[in-house]
């Protein structure tokens, strides 16, 4: 007997094999995992094929009729008393079928061998072989010790055919931010007319991503070689900070050290991005964008700041002293829309905190050593290749909301060829990664929401254009339907029981669904177009500096 | 008409079709003891001569048997055929299976198994025709059937499907006494690694003695109805059964066979607690052993033996087969499980019914 082979399939009356499943009882000395790639062959007149299939549920059977069985058979509750004989066992596994070379649909055959499939074999299964563009995405590992890379066919993963990743899953344990920016670090060294955006929105987990990772050990550079890729930190990254009148801390609003900034401004990768009242008074309803606004009254004023003329050319200063007047008792109103004081006090109330931000600034400053600049227009001139960090962690929500919708608003004027720049030299896809993608886009977001309204948009028609959005979160099922049902890959870390309990997991088996709960840091299940079936992976160890590489993510 | 049965018809045997059904629930079988005769003079071991109960270790953990040899048949009647001389008697077939399990490590593996596929006619039938559809029925690719008759003119008080099955019942013991004359050829037992034979050793009327050295019959069932034990000699064994602990066994009895010299050993030992069990003679095992030489023949077992023996067979009583057989208490698993093994190599009834 060959030493792949693990079992043999059983067929019973009660449990058939068919087309998409079959079970199989393993040999007493073989270990398998759930997630494991296991082949058969099957024969009908003549014509051979090769069934592979990937291991779902595992049991264990004994002939005990049940519980009381067991108990009388250990001396009626002696826990001392040892059996003489084993009861009759068996482990068996239930395989879903994922694919059948030469069409044979037919189902296995009781008592067909099933042997482990071999890295060529898992290669075979999954239709990596033939992948075109391929885009390494991490490994798979079998209980028969075979680690096989994943390639992602990049016309899937960001356009055309299919495009925008999720990752779900628990902070801290499910490595989101590490996965998603391997995923980056290989289209970075991949796809030559891409370019990146990522939004940094906690610590300063992404803000030296240019610099080497000293903690990577030669065993795990070992494993970025199995990849294909180098091991090495991006390239070609500037960094964009809140500008905060701060000459110390070289007018950046951040939480990273002033070493580590200091370099970057001698390296000249860091700009302090501003919003002047005369550039971005259209972003206004940005700030908004999680507000509730079942009367529409705070649209209508922002309509009316927008075109009205007593709103134009104005400096924020000069906005606040005007809102100041509209809140005053017995305030005019404006032409024919009735907008009532209590609404303007309201918009008041809500903007004030935001609009006094140190990046709200009346006009931009000419020294070098301010580093300004806005966001808008640096996005609209990124390179291929480039890689542009946004810090937004020391903002708040609004602000958040701010400045990931004015990218967004960037993006799509960049490609929907509302700047001058010429067609060659905008990159073909720019891929915008946000961490906490539930701020942004939530299942309540206001349907009014124009943040939300760029992300559908995005995620809608984005791919076609080369807008790729890559989208992290804590709760699947805290995202929009339509954002997430349009991403074509979906990525899941550790996550828990309640969750899992959501109508989002009710098409993946329920096994794999409860391994969800139980992965370990740097174990994922991805779920892609083109792939037949989830599959749980593992990637490389990040290859650019983080702060305290140990804690992952 | 099927094939085995057109074989008969064209040798002018006329087959009636009859409604084809299990024959194993249809008679009650008699206990393999009935009538025996113990020798009440004395007790055949060197101890224990008052004839009181002994106890047992009970907390022993090894056991000297590894070895576990079981017979199953499943009987149908297929057909009624008349015979030349005018008799309408049954047509019935068998499965029979025989088969040895051994123990490696605490797993129970198979180590022989034998299998035959039975047609009995009426031995009225013409041997001639008989050897001819015998030749034909040896080409058969499918499954391999072998042709049998039975004594229908021996005992006119039994229904000839009762004598069929006898004759089932003797080509399965013939198949028996060959595994173990096998086992016993190639020196696999030894005094630490035994074997055990489902039933009583008694209608095991072939082979040489010196085979079941290393040889004890395990019974689930016996007849409570014996008299003659002992000093108590009024008493049926059921009654004296019932006073028998936990643990315990009886002395040895000695019965010897009728027909021939041979010379059994049996004795009674409880495996279950009786304040568990619903009857009090559930738990009880029968075991017997031959007498292999004249010295045990003549002056009965070592007490130390049989109570090693008796003791492997305590540690053997877990687990156990409760909720799957009710025979669970007088069970040993790995006769069970010998059993399963056997029953699982049969073909379904409807596949076997449809050969014929």
């Amino acid at each position: 007997m060959p030493s792949t082979v693990i079992g043999k399939v059983s067929a019973t009356e009660k449990n058939p094999t068919c087309t998409d499943n079959f079970i199989f009882w393993l040999d007493d000395n073989v270990e398998i995992k759930p997630f494991d790639i296991v082949k058969a062959i099957n024969e009908v007149q003549g014509k051979k094929s090769i069934t592979y299939a990937i291991v779902e549920d595992i049991f264990h059977i004994t002939d005990s009729t049940g519980h009381l069985s067991n108990y009388v058979s250990s001396d009626f509750g002696d826990i001392a008393c040892p059996p003489m004989t084993k009861r009759l066992g068996v482990t068996y596994a239930n395989a879903k079928v994922i694919k059948n070379t030469h069409e044979i649909y037919m189902p296995l055959k009781d008592s067909t061998l099933v042997e482990f499939a071999d890295e060529d074999d898992i290669k075979d299964a999954l239709g990596l072989n033939d992948i075109k563009n391929p885009i390494a995405a991490g490994f798979i590992e079998g209980a028969n010790n075979v680690t096989v890379p994943i390639n992602l066919n990049s016309d899937f993963l960001i356009g055309p055919e299919g495009a925008h990743l999720n990752i779900s899953g628990i902070s801290g344990l499910a490595t989101k931010t590490s996965y998603a920016m391997f995923l980056l670090q290989s289209i970075q060294q991949t796809i030559d007319d891409a370019a990146i955006v990522i939004l940094n929105v906690k610590g300063d987990d992404l803000l030296r991503i240019h610099e080497e990772n000293p903690l990577l050990s030669e065993k795990d550079k070992k494993v970025w070689e199995k990849t294909g890729l180098s091991c090495k930190p991006f390239e070609k990254v500037k960094y964009y900070y809140p500008y905060k009148n701060n000459k110390d801390g070289y007018y950046a609003n951040t939480i990273l050290d002033k070493s580590a900034l200091s370099k970057q401004v001698d390296a000249d990768v860091m700009r302090n991005f501003i919003y002047t009242y005369d550039h971005d008074k259209n972003n206004i309803d940005l700030i908004f964008s999680n507000v509730d606004d079942p009367s529409f009254t705070m649209e209508s004023i922002i309509n009316v700041i927008m075109e009205s003329p007593e709103f134009c050319d104005l400096s924020w200063d000069d906005f606040k002293a005007k809102l100041g007047e509209k809140c005053a008792s017995g305030g005019k109103k404006n032409g024919n829309v009735e907008i009532p004081v209590q609404s303007w006090r309201k918009f008041k109330r809500l903007i004030h905190k935001s609009i006094n931000n140190q990046f709200f600034i009346n006009s931009k400053s000419g020294s070098a050593d301010r580093r300004q600049c806005f966001l808008s227009d640096e996005v609209k001139n990124i390179k291929k290749k480039d890689v542009f960090v946004i810090d937004v962690a020391r903002l708040e929500e609004q602000l958040q909301c701010l400045v990931f919708g004015d990218i967004l608003k960037a993006v799509n004027e960049l490609k929907f060829g509302e700047t001058a720049r010429s067609e060659e030299d905008i990159p073909g896809r720019v891929i915008i990664f946000v961490d906490e993608l539930n701020k942004y886009a939530a299942s309540n977001a206001p349907k009014n929401s124009p943040i939300l309204r760029y992300l559908l948009e995005i995620t809608e028609r984005g791919r076609s254009e080369g807008i790729i959005l890559f989208s992290a979160e804590q709760f699947k099922s805290a995202i929009h339907d339509r954002v997430k049902g349009n991403c074509s890959t979906h990525i899941y870390g550790r996550t828990n029981a309640i969750e899992i309990s959501k109508p989002d997991y009710k098409y993946i088996p329920k096994v794999f669904s409860n391994m969800m709960t139980r992965l370990s840091k740097g174990e994922l299940i991805l779920e892609h177009a083109i792939l037949g079936t989830p599959l749980k992976m593992t990637f490389p160890y990040p290859s650019y500096y983080q702060r305290g590489s140990e804690d992952g993510e | 008409m099927n094939r085995i049965l057109n074989l008969l018809s064209a040798r002018g045997i006329k087959c009636f079709q009859t409604e084809r059904f299990n024959l194993d629930h249809k008679y009650l079988e008699q206990y393999e003891d009935e009538g025996e005769i113990f020798d009440s003079n004395l007790v055949f071991e060197s101890e224990h001569k008052s004839g009181e109960f002994i106890k047992i270790d009970r907390a022993s953990k090894d056991s000297f048997f590894r070895y576990f040899l079981d017979g199953s048949r499943y009987t149908y009647k297929i057909a009624d055929m008349e015979t030349t001389d005018g008799k309408y008697l049954p047509i019935v077939a068998g499965q029979v299976a025989t088969g040895v399990t051994t123990r490696d490590g605490e797993k129970i593996r198979k180590h022989i198994l034998k299998n035959k596929n039975l047609m009995l006619v009426s031995d009225r039938t013409n041997q001639d025709d008989l050897a001819e559809i015998k030749e034909e029925v040896k080409q058969f690719d499918r499954v391999s059937i072998q042709i049998e008759t039975y004594n229908s003119k021996r005992d006119s008080k039994s229904r000839p499907e009762n004598l069929a099955i006898a004759r089932i019942q003797k080509i399965m013991m013939d198949m028996e006494i060959e595994i173990l004359s096998e086992i016993a050829r190639s020196r696999t037992l030894k005094p630490d690694a035994m074997l055990i034979i489902d039933g009583s050793l008694q209608f095991i009327d072939k082979g040489d003695d010196r085979l079941f050295s290393n040889v004890i019959g395990l019974s689930k069932s016996f007849n409570p109805n014996l008299q003659g034990m002992l000093r108590r000699k009024n008493d049926e064994i059921g009654v004296v059964l019932t006073k028998l602990k936990y643990g315990e066994r009886s002395p040895v009895y000695k019965y010897p066979m009728r027909d021939n010299s041979r010379v059994i050993g049996a004795w009674y030992l409880r495996i279950r607690d009786e304040n568990r069990m619903k009857n009090p003679l559930d738990g009880i095992v029968k075991l017997e052993k031959i007498a292999i030489d004249a010295d045990e023949k003549d002056n009965g077992f070592e007490s130390g033996l049989i109570d090693n023996i008796s003791a492997s067979i305590l540690a053997e009583r877990n687990v156990t087969c409760y909720g799957s057989d009710p025979r669970w208490h007088n069970h040993i698993y790995p006769i069970y499980m010998t059993e399963k093994m056997l029953k699982a190599s049969f073909l379904g009834t409807e596949h076997f019914l449809n050969i014929f």
